[in-house]
């Protein structure tokens, strides 16, 4: 049993991040919103070896930085860039409504609460909240992919999905090689790169980037 | 033996006669069918001395290896008596075909189908004698090809190709899925190809095994005999066939299906009894819907075909209470079943094939099939009416014809059957015997329908001529009927035949049989002599009339007033006030409209003197339509959408389009479609929640139901291993 504060003050102001994603209807704030929790997150592999009272490696100061590289910097610098050039701010229309899925995303963590009990772990994470935070911004992510209809919260939805597995993959640090982890960052990078190029194509040739309309491009 | 090598080299050298003699159509055809004619008669010898125990049995081995088996012959009794009527039937078709492609010899190369028409006798010759999975596999190979191209002889209509593909895509199907991984397994157990191993094999193979083994023979070898779910090749086939390769194909082909079927319970141990009631419900299916279907066909060949599905419907009940007799150890009943089923094969073969050749004869003297347009044929054409008749009266299973012999022996089957103490065959037996009396009457109702607008009345369309039919044809029809005739008369020189057949499938005291048999027959045959009394009677008191109206008209010469037929007393009928082929089967189909869901299409008459009226029924066949079709619709748009990365699943541009009617809402295809529209909104966001779902009911299930779910926090350092452990 490992308790650190600053470790679970992180987590759950990872998982209030997720709420507040989850609520507030500006897609600006949104990127700032997840730029802050990939950063927080960013601190984790670092804190969390400090955590277990051991010496952090290169290993976790490596992840850290090629986080906060991709995650905290370039990724939120190219979804504002496109924000920008276009005049799309809000969110329009989502499937389930702001303040209904604030309470879906809440009854999410609790969910995770419960089932992160019920799971068996090959070894005892570095903090009780690992494993609920990284369910919880799983299931959030998927959460606002499946509700949101701008091309731009998509992107969003599948990077706080990606924030998930990236704490899910923390306590498994020392386990999972570096070259992995940095895999999984350079697929999130080429993923979200190539979504944006799409997305800022979709925008300037149809003056929208809302998703629920793009399958009139289907091939008839 | 060697007699079956003879016949199976003199159609060799008819088919590579025919090909050489190709610029002589004419020609070229008469030499295959004289080779047919030929090796059928070489073959009914053979299979008739191996039936009465003349010839041995034991399997003849070729030297020649093939790659994986060995060519390797056998005739026992199961195959002689499949043999016999393969032979039959070639014979007929023989005599039938070069007067039917007469015409035709001109424009098509008749010598091609003389020349495959052999193969085809050939393969299936091959096929019924193999003893060696392999060449049995490369027999039905070569079956189905060889069918196939005869099928597809038309092959400028696309009708033609359309059935053609059914057929030739249906049968492949069965053949992949089933009957070659069944044979495979076979193979494995026995570690051979030979089949006369296969049975020892499967007696220490377990019990799960023979039950596997028996269901996959009952879909692959079910494809080609034409079970209910997967009869839809027939009613395709068929219709747009030559008229003598339809007779073939349901007299002979689709008995193979039965054939391979029977073959592979000789292997098998004695089943559960829940396989024998699965095979009765499918026979059940096949015979009541079959004719239910058959009734509401407008086209004489798509009739008969449907009725081949009923035919084999009752064959599979046959088989169905053997299966059932050897699960209660009830010898008798089992070698009942089997006998009945097996003389019902060869009576359909004969009288199907008569039934079709004749149809063919109506082809070749109306130019059409088509019910609604046919009529009064009888007075054009009497012979070809008085075969027709003689087919219909024999497959409506009505003594003293030979169909109503094999039907009474599956009835009294059935009701021995049913009066077992076991008790857990009776129901079923019982449900047997009714939908048996059901198929009889409605099968009935139909060909009431199909001779009465086909031969009797006026015809319906002034624009069909007729022709007479070619001597030929009525001798070959003819020669069938007679057959018919006799086989229903004198049932007792069969009964050795087709014990020698039963033998193979039921170990049983072969007196004890012949003995039961024999009291059933001599019920049956006081039945049929009855009845040829009574239709006797009824004939010599048509020609009385006739004679009488004819003196009464000469000492009367003021002659009553021709009018047409079925004039209904109008002051100026005509022929289009008769009953149509529909109008006949109305009212049958609006009391099944639950089982059928027919089609109908009406624009009422409206006012005083309504001007132009329609109505258009259709009866599309539910197997076809609401259970392949969208399950093929599915997979070709699976691989549209894997071609044009469609999001949505929408048909591609290069998707066949088939039209079809729009009208049609099977009860099948209203649920699916409610549920896919249901599901399909077409948006990412909606298929995205398919997949979280997925996940989300995953992970629950993982989560509360995983075995070695404890709590996760600080398990004591000794048990982590076994937590590891638990976890995979």
């Amino acid at each position: 049993m490992t308790y650190h504060p600053a470790i679970d003050t992180i987590l759950v102001l990872a998982m209030l991040l997720n709420l507040s994603m989850l609520a507030s209807s500006r897609l600006a704030t949104c990127i700032r919103l997840f730029a802050f929790q990939s950063f927080l997150l960013a601190l984790l592999p670092v804190g969390g070896e400090i955590a277990v009272g051991e010496l952090p490696s290169l290993h976790a100061y490596l992840i850290a930085a090629a986080a906060i590289g991709l995650k905290v910097i370039l990724i939120p610098y190219v979804l504002m860039r496109i924000l920008r050039s276009g005049e799309i701010h809000k969110d329009v229309e989502p499937f389930i409504g702001f303040t209904a899925s604030v309470m879906i995303g809440a009854l999410a963590i609790v969910a995770s609460f419960a089932m992160a009990s019920r799971l068996v772990l090959p070894m005892p994470p570095f903090s009780d909240l690992v494993l609920p935070a990284a369910l919880s911004t799983i299931f959030i992510g998927l959460l606002t992919l499946v509700t949101r209809v701008t091309a731009i919260t998509q992107v969003i939805g599948y990077l706080v999905l990606e924030n998930g597995i990236f704490i899910f993959g923390l306590f498994l640090l020392n386990r999972t090689p570096l070259l992995v982890e940095l895999g999984i960052l350079l697929d999130v990078f080429v993923g979200v790169f190539i979504m944006a190029i799409v997305v800022y194509h979709i925008r300037r040739e149809f003056d929208h980037i809302d998703t629920d309309l793009l399958d009139e491009l289907k091939e008839v | 033996m060697t007699l079956v090598l003879t016949s199976l080299a003199i159609l060799v050298a008819g088919a590579v006669a025919s090909l050489a003699l190709g610029r002589v159509p004419r020609l070229a055809l008469r030499t295959a069918m004289s080779a047919i004619l030929a090796s059928a008669v070489l073959m009914a010898l053979a299979s008739g001395a191996a039936l009465l125990g003349i010839e041995s049995q034991a399997p003849r081995n070729a030297e020649w290896m093939l790659p994986l088996g060995a060519v390797s012959l056998a005739l026992d009794g199961l195959s002689a008596w499949f043999l016999l009527a393969i032979s039959i039937v070639a014979a007929s078709v023989a005599i039938y075909s070069p007067a039917y492609l007469r015409s035709a010899a001109d424009r098509e190369p008749v010598a091609v189908f003389g020349a495959l028409l052999c193969a085809l006798v050939a393969s299936l010759t091959l096929l019924v004698c193999a003893a060696d999975a392999v060449l049995f596999l490369i027999g039905w190979e070569a079956m189905t090809l060889t069918a196939f191209l005869l099928v597809a002889f038309h092959h400028e209509s696309p009708e033609v190709r359309r059935g053609a593909w059914m057929y030739l895509v249906a049968t492949h199907i069965g053949t992949a899925l089933c009957v070659v991984p069944l044979f495979g397994v076979l193979c494995a157990l026995a570690h051979t190809t030979s089949f006369s191993a296969f049975a020892e094999a499967l007696g220490v193979a377990g019990r799960t095994t023979p039950v596997v083994l028996f269901f996959l023979g009952l879909l692959g070898f079910g494809v080609k005999a034409g079970f209910m779910p997967m009869h839809v090749w027939l009613p395709a086939a068929h219709p747009v066939a030559p008229a003598p390769i339809s007779a073939f194909l349901s007299g002979v082909v689709v008995k193979t299906g039965i054939y391979a079927l029977l073959r592979l319970l000789t292997w098998l141990p004695p089943l559960p009894s829940y396989c024998g009631h699965v095979l009765l419900l499918v026979g059940i299916v096949s015979g009541v819907m079959g004719v239910l279907y058959a009734i509401a066909q407008h086209d004489l060949k798509r009739l008969l075909a449907y009725h081949t599905v009923e035919n084999i419907g009752i064959i599979a009940i046959g088989i169905a209470v053997g299966m059932l007799g050897q699960a209660a150890h009830d010898p008798t009943v089992a070698a009942l079943g089997y006998a009945g089923a097996l003389l019902h094969v060869t009576n359909h073969a004969l009288f199907k094939s008569l039934l079709f050749l004749s149809t063919g004869a109506v082809l070749n003297s109306a130019g059409t099939a088509d019910l609604e347009r046919l009529g009064g044929l009888a007075k054009k054409t009497p012979v070809n009416a008085a075969m027709f008749l003689i087919g219909a009266v024999a497959i409506c299973a009505l003594p003293p014809l030979n169909g109503f012999l094999s039907e009474w022996v599956i009835y009294t089957s059935l009701f021995g059957s049913a009066l077992q103490s076991h008790g857990l065959s009776a129901g079923p037996a019982a449900m047997g015997i009714l939908s048996l009396a059901l198929m009889g009457g409605l099968a009935l109702a139909c060909f009431s329908k199909a001779f009465g607008v086909v031969f009797l009345g006026a015809p319906r369309d002034d624009s069909v001529r007729t022709q007479p039919t070619p001597a030929a044809m009525n001798v070959s029809m003819m020669a069938l009927a007679l057959v018919c005739v006799f086989i229903g008369m004198a049932p007792g020189l069969w009964i050795p035949l087709v014990l020698s057949a039963t033998s193979e499938l039921v170990a049983a005291t072969a007196a004890d049989i012949t003995a039961r048999l024999d009291s059933v027959l001599a019920t049956g045959v006081s039945l049929s002599m009855m009845a040829a009394v009574l239709a006797g009677s009824a004939a010599g008191l048509v020609l009385l009339r006739r004679a009488l109206l004819v003196r009464a008209r000469r000492s009367n010469p003021i002659a009553a007033p021709a009018i047409p037929t079925w004039g209904c007393a109008y002051s100026n009928p005509t022929p289009r006030m008769q009953y149509t082929a529909s109008s006949f089967a109305s009212s049958l189909m609006i009391s099944f409209r639950g089982l059928l869901w027919p089609e109908r299409m009406a624009t009422a008459p409206a006012g005083a003197f309504p001007a132009v009226t329609h109505l258009e029924t259709h009866t599309s066949d539910m197997a076809e339509n609401d259970l392949f079709q969208p399950i093929f619709q599915g997979i070709a748009r699976l691989f549209a959408m894997a071609r044009t990365v469609s999001w949505t699943g929408e048909s591609g541009p290069h998707e066949p389009t088939r039209p079809q009617s729009s009208h049609r809402m099977g009860p099948l295809r209203a649920l699916a479609l409610g549920i896919v529209g249901a599901l399909r909104r077409g948006t990412i966001q909606v298929y995205l929640s398919f997949i979280v779902i997925m996940l989300v009911i995953l992970f629950l299930s993982e989560a509360i139901f995983s075995p070695g779910a404890t709590r996760l926090m600080t398990p004591p350092i000794g048990q982590e291993s076994t937590i590891e452990g638990s976890n995979r």
